[in-house]
């Protein structure tokens, strides 16, 4: 029996063999453990039809604000809507202020260069949710009071309530028809666009692609937006007294304190990530280029964007792509500053249902998603800019 | 892209040429360069009048206790003193036998040291009371409110409030706590003087392993001090140095094992490394931290012994093993870079499959990710301020506390408290990313042109 054993694990091959089966079968029962314990409080998803009890009204969009008559499934969807719209715009906002901080890292100014150190270096090395914290708690608590009308007046205020911005706002039934027919008209208009360029480096007559594209675009926006009649119009905000005295905004759209906090947060914090990132890559591309492109008479700023940038992109990508989906991840944070994203709604139901595992796998799924989606199209955007 | 001389010109007209190349030089040049002084000078000026005239310093000076070691129990301090005197021993040896010279960093220690021990001495808090009027209209009415309000006052012994507060409360009273204080600064003096005298051997490979082993058994010697305190009272700051150091400690050899695991030669190995690598990393660590909080029966008989431990234990497991799955994609990343040929000649010597990671792969990979496994650990140290989300009191809970709790006694003092908080972080973060870059020119990675 020994002799049997010890055989069995000096060969390599049967020794393979114990070791996988071994291993798979630790492994197997652990996951099917989870899955079982998942699934068995399962078949157990009736509880997402109940309803979700508390109103969390602090979307950017009023459609994603949660109403306390709403289903449960519904809220998680909506949670997930508002991180969405948290970290598009977060995204957005980070990448331009990343790249303007980067850009001012490499000036040939050395006050700039040291701005810019002191940027990056500050929120580099502070935690996100004592950012969020200090905006929420803090900064955005001591603003004046709704009453006293900051701002600028009849188009955007803010207080301690929030911010009050100028939004669209529709005026018939069929108004969610016109958003799609811009996406058609933006379809459409670069088809039109690309078909144009690659004519013109066929035949090497002048086509216009930009300028047909644009037009293009901007006359399907108008005929969908007349031949739908008007279904949106701008909405300006303003501060109103009701009949007991209390003031409130009207009109416009209310950006909370929460979204705030958290969309500043985000951009700061990850602003400052970007900007080494857009620093490094840039620093990477061989300064032989920038030599050879001023010897060619380029000037500085046509340097800078046709032969720097493009081929600091290829490097900046990979890196941006993590950092994309760092902040995605990180917008949960937001959920200590009582912004109604995903993990806030779903610790709602979790204390209301007690649900945990289902409501936590319904967490984990959405983030797969959105990060394979972010990984998707910085992928796509890859393949464009690397070299064919 | 950068050719502007960092170094500075030594002579007035010098100086002027220099200006002139580097900051007039082009039209465009002279307006980043008035708009950059010009924004760097409000701030400078803001920051200074915050600082010295409007910030009302009191309410941190009296809270400074709170702050780094919150409710612990004053008894049971000395646990808390001798790790101090642990970590601030073993920084000062090492730093001694790896760094160059001595002499600015003991004049370092002396000034910081000088500062420290004087600042605090003839310091009194005491609180004055003011009578307040106030005129509050709301709802067309107009009231008039008559009250005391209480302001916190540091009466001072010599040393300004704002320096008192911002040297972050380790400037102390005459008393036992300044004695202690003392010692410190000369266990740092002392320590690199040691570590000097043992530099003479420092490329023996005995004193390498020697002060290597000291620095893995830290951790468990600090922790296990921690024994005889109900977890409940650990707090503030030193809640965050402790859940930092246990999520270091298990989590570089949680990454090291799950690393090897993904290039083992046995494929269920591989596959279950990489699973467990990919779920962990799907998730946010809020939402792994929320799990480990709210999980209670749900994980049958496993769930219920992992719920049945103190929270504080779950979060640091929590940290261990999501800390460890980005680790080890880290040292993965050191493992490729490593020449195969050097796999291919430790074969051929004999070595067994042992042998060759212990002795010559693993060594050069880590050595290749030291800076990016301590960049790991910096977002380690920052992913501590998240307790301040599950309901345990850490650095940044424990301001909300103070302001929630003190709101009478300096209304709107919250921006004096985030500021300390906030260099409390800092201050770590920013050293152990010095630390980083130490390492990289160090060793000498990531090296261009």
């Amino acid at each position: 029996m020994k002799e049997y054993l010890s055989d069995l694990w000096n060969h390599s091959n049967s020794r393979a063999r114990v070791v996988n089966i071994v291993v798979g079968l630790a492994a197997a029962i652990i996951a099917i453990y989870l899955v079982y314990s998942i699934f068995s409080n399962l078949f157990d998803f009736r509880f997402i039809t109940g309803p979700y009890g508390s109103p969390d009204r602090s979307s950017i969009f009023v459609a994603l604000e949660v109403e306390a008559s709403d289903p449960r499934w519904l809220g998680m969807l909506k949670g997930a809507g508002n991180t969405i719209s948290v970290v598009v715009f977060a995204i957005a906002l980070s990448s331009f202020l990343g790249l303007l901080v980067g850009v001012a890292r490499l000036a040939n100014n050395p006050i700039l260069t040291r701005l810019g150190k002191f940027y990056v270096e500050t929120f580099r090395n502070l935690p996100l949710l004592l950012i969020m914290f200090f905006f929420a708690f803090g900064v955005f608590r001591s603003l004046p009071q709704i009453q006293s009308e900051s701002g600028i007046s009849g188009f955007l205020y803010i207080s301690n309530r929030g911010l009050a911005i100028p939004w669209l706002e529709p005026t018939n039934d069929l108004w969610w028809i016109w958003p799609l027919a811009l996406i058609v008209a933006a379809v459409v208009a670069m088809w039109v666009r690309r078909v144009r360029e690659q004519q013109e480096e066929l035949t090497g007559r002048v086509m216009r692609g930009n300028t047909w594209g644009l037009s293009i675009f901007v006359g399907l926006a108008v005929v969908s937006y007349l031949a739908l009649l008007l279904p949106m119009r701008i909405t300006l905000p303003e501060v109103v007294q009701s009949e007991a005295g209390f003031f409130s905004y009207a009109g416009g759209n209310q950006l909370g304190l929460g979204y705030i906090s958290a969309l500043v947060s985000l951009t700061l914090y990850f602003s400052a990530f970007i900007a080494e990132i857009v620093r490094g890559s840039i620093q990477a591309v061989p300064h032989g280029q920038v030599e050879a492109s001023a010897s060619l008479g380029f000037t500085v700023y046509q340097r800078f964007t046709l032969i720097v940038l493009p081929q600091a992109l290829r490097i900046m990508i990979p890196a941006l792509n993590n950092e994309y989906q760092n902040a995605n991840k990180d917008s949960t944070l937001a959920h200590a500053i009582a912004y109604g994203e995903i993990v806030l709604i779903s610790n709602r139901i979790v204390n209301n249902a007690g649900n945990l595992l289902q409501t936590y796998l319904f967490i984990f799924v959405v983030f797969i998603i959105t990060n394979l989606i972010i990984s998707m199209i910085m992928n796509t955007i890859n393949k464009n800019v690397q070299l064919k | 892209m950068t050719t502007f001389t960092t170094i500075q010109p030594a002579s007035v007209a010098q100086r002027i040429v220099w200006a002139k190349a580097n900051l007039f030089n082009t039209r465009g040049n002279a307006a980043l360069t008035v708009v950059s002084v010009g924004s760097a000078a409000l701030l400078l000026f803001l920051a200074v009048r915050y600082v010295l005239f409007q910030a009302n310093w009191g309410l941190v000076a009296i809270n400074q206790r709170l702050f780094f070691i919150g409710s612990y129990p004053q008894d049971e301090t000395f646990r808390i003193w001798i790790a101090v005197f642990l970590v601030v021993g073993l920084i000062a040896v090492t730093y001694g036998i790896w760094a160059g010279k001595l002499r600015p960093y003991l004049i370092a220690i002396g000034v910081v040291a000088a500062i420290v021990l004087t600042l605090g001495l003839g310091t009194e808090f005491r609180i004055e009371e003011h009578e307040f009027t106030d005129v509050i209209e709301s709802a067309g009415q107009t009231q008039t409110v008559t009250g005391i309000d209480s302001v916190l006052v540091v009466d001072r012994g010599w040393a300004p409030s704002w320096l008192y507060a911002v040297s972050l409360g380790l400037a102390v009273p005459f008393g036992s706590t300044w004695v202690l204080m003392a010692c410190v600064f000369a266990t740092l003096a002392g320590g690199a003087w040691v570590g000097k005298q043992l530099s003479r051997w420092r490329s023996n490979p005995i004193v390498l392993q020697g002060i290597g082993a000291l620095w893995v058994l830290l951790i468990p010697a600090i922790v296990l001090m921690q024994f005889g305190v109900s977890s409940n009272s650990w707090e503030s700051a030193f809640l965050d140095v402790l859940v930092f150091a246990v999520g270091v400690f298990f989590s570089f050899f949680i990454g090291l094992a799950l690393a090897m695991g993904r290039i083992s030669p046995y494929w269920a190995i591989r596959v279950s490394s990489v699973g467990y690598i990919e779920v962990v990393r799907a998730a946010p660590l809020l939402v792994w931290l929320l799990f480990a909080t709210f999980l209670k029966d749900e994980l049958g008989p496993v769930g219920e012994a992992f719920s049945s431990i103190d929270l504080v234990y779950r979060v640091m497991f929590v940290f261990a093993f999501f800390g460890g799955a980005y680790i080890a994609e880290v040292i993965r990343g050191g493992l490729q870079s490593v020449p195969r040929g050097q796999r291919e000649a430790s074969q051929s010597l004999g070595l067994s499959s042992i042998q060759m990671y212990a002795l010559i792969v693993l060594p050069q990979a880590i050595r290749a990710v030291i800076p990016a496994i301590i960049g790991r650990f910096i977002a380690l140290w920052k992913d501590t301020a998240l307790l301040a989300a599950i309901s345990l009191v850490n650095t940044l809970e424990k301001s909300k506390k103070i302001l929630s709790g003190q709101t009478d006694i300096a209304d709107g003092a919250f921006f004096e408290i985030y500021i300390v908080v906030a260099l409390i972080y800092w201050v770590v973060s920013y050293l152990l990313s010095k630390l980083g870059s130490a390492a990289e020119s160090r060793l000498g990675v990531g090296e261009r042109r």
